[in-house]
């Protein structure tokens, strides 16, 4: 099933059965945090045991892409990226790990300052699910191998479909070859 | 316990160590005389903050010995390498090294065939300041774009001595390889390609041909050393600056370098490859005297620089044409908004703008001092109002003169009850009429307008 699909009924479910929980009562409102911490870990614990597979790979197999200019930056053409498939990877997990912490923090913050405990129930569930989805889970610990949807460099799944398709990362020859001479490097900043 | 209650807490403790000072009254304190004094005080909070001064010191002493040591340990290693090729090795005789600053270093070498110089730059991590140290290691861990995590790194610039050909040539460590790219311009205009000795590096230059000829046995031995690839960031051969460049003259000027990137580090194995890669950077200088490209892969690579220059004329001539159009739009907007005026209103704007002109040119000229002579007011000039018969042959004047207001005033204070109409001897004074103010029997000055 598509992940943002069955994000969608899982969010609905969920609605209804946060309805249902009393979370003016203690011993409620314990389970709830007992469940979005033990998600937070099992989360963690699942990107940083790819990390250590990553890193135990050692895989130097060089990766070039061209990523999309940023428009917002004034940008009018794109970039080249060149690095490892190690480094990538490891880009990637540090990333979603980033994000682990990013929403501990903001639900602390609507928990613990706000006293809100519905969306500790919907956090309990998602995090772990888009862990166990997310490429780099699905390459180094289910061992699936990296190429159709999980092909490097991964597209990003956008909300918009993309405007004019111009956003995609790109990949062939040409468009390398010519960003790769592009001589865009060492730019001063002051 | 929530912070304000435990911080007053904390001004309580301190006070209660002072308690017994304080409460001594203050004839007894005079007569305890100095020594008691300084026995009766208690000196706690003074040596804490002492204490915690001498730590700071020292810690920033211990780093800042941690960066020279590191250099020393590595230049005392290279120094039997430098001896042997160059006939200077140091800033004098005396100096290996200059401090530029406790986290950066400089060294240089000069007098070897093939090479004008050799130079040696240190950067080295903020050691002297810890907290900075901590707080750069840990947001760089979170945010890699932001600030990169302190490290120690070397870098030697070869400048050969005679003219090379144009072309960059590298082999740069896949570790960091887009930052690399990102921070130099040269190798941003390098094709990337795999090597066929080590699975850790790759070539960043302009041709194939470089990357077979450029290379020895030699140095793929070193290379391949596993140890290596944690301290070889890249090997450059360049004709291009660093930096991209910003005026023509970045393309003419002389930028033939050798460049060795290294990480800093001093356990013994990493000081011998340290060692041997400087050789073979030293041993590439006389290879380069040798070395001639193909004729069609020089034009090629000649072709890039053309191209590029043209390129940075073009950014500046648009650079230029910007700064004209925003120039005359701006002319533009002011003729606008004066069209909108009225006649009568343009009239004055024209006066202001004079008037405004005219005093800041005389601003630049009452700079001067102005000197009043002292003068007789002949009675004839002086013309009492009520006391016609009163004499004046000698008036006590006093003069103020504002030279900033515009026309000069002066004033004069001059007896109670009497108008004055007063002509320096080499001002025209233009005096209020008469009659106006003379009626005032208050009017203790009168204010004379000077042109």
């Amino acid at each position: 099933m598509n992940p943002a699909i069955s994000n969608l009924v899982i969010m609905l479910v969920m609605m209804q059965v946060s309805k249902k929980l009393d979370f003016e009562n203690p011993t409620t409102v314990f389970y709830v945090r007992v469940a979005f911490v033990s998600a937070t870990i099992i989360t963690l614990s699942v990107y940083l045991y790819t990390r250590s597979v990553i890193l135990k790979k050692n895989d130097l197999t060089t990766l070039k892409f061209v990523s999309p200019p940023n428009s917002l930056a004034g940008e009018t053409e794109g970039k080249l990226t060149v690095t490892t498939v190690k480094e990538y990877d490891l880009e990637q997990v540090q990333s979603a790990i980033k994000g682990v912490f990013t929403t501990l923090a903001m639900m602390g913050f609507m928990h613990l300052y706000m006293k809100y405990t519905n969306p500790l129930v919907m956090q309990s569930i998602s995090p772990v699910k888009s862990a166990f989805e997310s490429n780099i889970v699905q390459i180094h610990l289910f061992g699936k191998p990296a190429s159709g949807d999980l092909k490097r460099p991964f597209k990003a799944a956008s909300l918009f479909g993309g405007f004019g398709g111009n956003n995609d990362v790109k990949t062939d020859k040409s468009s390398i070859e010519s960003a790769e001479k592009a001589g865009n490097g060492g730019v001063k900043q002051d | 316990m929530s912070d304000q209650s435990y911080f007053s807490e904390v001004i309580q403790y301190i006070n209660k160590l002072q308690a017994d000072y304080y409460k001594t009254p203050l004839d007894q304190l005079n007569e305890l005389g100095l020594l008691g004094r300084i026995k009766l005080y208690d000196w706690h909070l003074e040596f804490i903050g002492l204490g915690l001064i001498l730590t700071i010191i020292l810690l920033f002493q211990i780093g800042a010995y941690l960066n020279q040591s590191k250099v020393s340990k590595i230049l005392k290693s290279l120094t039997p390498l430098l001896d042997e090729n160059f006939h200077q090795v140091g800033i004098s005789d005396e100096k290996l090294f200059i401090k530029d600053s406790i986290q950066s270093f400089t060294s240089y070498a000069t007098g070897r065939i093939n090479i004008s110089n050799l130079k040696i730059n240190f950067k080295l991590a903020p050691r002297q300041n810890l907290i900075q140290y901590l707080l750069e290691s840990i947001i760089g861990i979170f945010f890699p774009d932001w600030i990169e995590i302190p490290s120690d790194s070397i870098e030697i610039i070869i400048k050969p001595l005679n003219k090379i050909q144009p072309f960059i040539f590298a082999i740069v460590n896949k570790e960091g390889m887009n930052k690399f790219r990102d921070d130099n311009y040269f190798l941003s205009l390098t094709k990337i390609s795999e090597t066929i000795f080590s699975n850790n590096y790759v070539f960043m230059s302009e041709s194939n041909e470089l990357n077979e000829n450029l290379i020895n046995k030699d140095l793929i031995k070193i290379l391949s050393d596993n140890s290596t690839d944690k301290i070889l960031k890249y090997l450059a051969i360049t004709d291009l600056p660093s930096n991209k460049p910003i005026k023509e003259s970045d393309f003419t000027n002389d930028n033939n370098q050798l460049i060795l990137k290294l990480n800093l580090l001093t356990d013994s194995k990493s000081l011998s490859i340290i060692n041997s890669l400087v050789d073979q950077l030293i041993k590439l200088s006389d290879q380069l005297i040798k070395f001639q490209l193909k004729l069609d892969q020089q034009k090629k690579i000649n072709n890039v620089r053309s191209n590029e220059l043209i390129k940075l004329q073009k950014i500046i001539q648009d650079l230029k044409d910007e700064e004209l159009k925003e120039q005359k739009l701006e002319i533009e907007k002011q003729i606008k908004k004066n069209s909108k005026l009225s006649p009568d209103e343009l009239d004055k704007l024209e006066k202001r703008q004079k008037e405004k002109k005219e005093r800041r040119q005389r601003n630049k000229l009452t700079k001067r001092e102005v000197k009043v002579e002292v003068y007789e007011i002949s009675k004839d000039l002086v013309k009492a109002d009520e006391d016609e018969d009163a004499e004046f042959d000698k008036v006590d004047v006093t003069w103020t003169v504002d030279t900033a207001l515009d026309p000069f005033v002066v004033t004069l204070v001059v007896p109670l009850g009497i108008t004055t109409k007063v002509e320096p001897l080499d001002v025209k004074v233009e005096a209020p009429e008469t009659g106006d103010e003379a009626g005032d029997p208050d009017e203790d000055g009168a204010t004379v307008e000077v042109t």
